[in-house]
């Protein structure tokens, strides 16, 4: 029954599941192991969680939490999550220094700041993602933007 | 940099797309388990059924045993010297089926002579 919902849940949001676990990883193949991983931890876990869907969510933040700091300590993992539509030079620049500004941000900021920028979620979709109030997000990604606005400006 | 121009180039950029048989992975896993977990459901039902019908066999047994059980009760009277006064009275009880044979005996003896 549970893995009937999680199937569910997993075709409608795959998006978002894909997009909060890279925004933390910023590498496809380690996103791609945490999700498959926290659908085994979900589908094992003992009693009935009372939401599943947030359950779902929560897993795989935490998994991907853990095996970014697992994984940095073994070796540098190479940062693929963003491609660009036209490849000229300067974007391949401007992203460049943008992959390093921010690095600089909090984590939660720049989790908002990639699904929003790059992942083209909506306010309203993140909120319920990373289970924060609306206005929490719109503030972080505004102050997110700010920063990295300045950082690209003083250069 | 405006904010806005910043915004527009930074959207220009997208998010790598999960691999092309990433949902593919994810079905099997999920099929997968449901069968883990439907074999799992039997080997409970079959422990089940084995635990009851243990239980059935050990009933049954015991009560085949305990109906072809006879139950013994014998009773001597000075059996060993039957020219002397009753000196003694002694009783055998208990029971015998195939594999059992349990009898105790208890004698009683007079002491008045």
């Amino acid at each position: 029954m549970r893995l009937k919902k999680l199937g569910k849940i997993f075709e409608k949001y795959q998006k978002g599941l894909f997009a909060l676990a890279i925004s933390i990883t910023k590498n496809r193949a380690l996103a791609e192991d945490v999700i498959h991983d926290a659908l085994i931890a979900v589908a094992d876990v003992k009693g009935e969680p009372a939401n599943l869907k947030n359950y779902f969510f929560q897993t795989v933040k935490n998994k991907a939490i853990h095996s970014t700091k697992y994984n940095q300590k073994l070796s540098q993992l190479e940062e693929d999550y963003v491609v660009t539509c036209a490849p000229l030079a300067e974007n391949q620049l401007l992203f460049s220094r943008i992959k390093v500004v921010i690095k600089l941000l909090p984590s939660q900021q720049q989790q908002v700041l990639i699904m929003k920028l790059f992942g083209g979620l909506k306010f309203k979709e993140i909120a319920e993602i990373i289970d924060r109030p609306i206005n929490t997000v719109t503030s972080q990604y505004r102050r997110g933007l700010q920063f990295l606005q300045e950082r690209l400006n003083e250069n | 940099m405006k904010t806005e121009k910043l915004e527009a180039k930074l959207e220009s950029f997208e998010l790598v797309s999960p691999s092309p048989d990433f949902a593919k992975k994810i079905a099997q896993l999920l099929s997968m388990k449901k069968q883990q977990q439907r074999l799992i459901s039997w080997n409970w039902g079959l422990a089940f059924f084995l635990v009851v019908s243990m239980g059935f066999n050990y009933w049954q047994l015991e009560s085949t045993l305990f109906k072809n059980a006879i139950l013994q009760k014998k009773v001597h009277v000075n059996q060993e010297e039957p020219t002397k006064d009753d000196r003694y009275i002694s009783v055998e009880y208990g029971v015998s089926a195939s594999g059992i044979n349990q009898l105790n005996s208890i004698q009683v003896w007079r002491t008045d002579q």
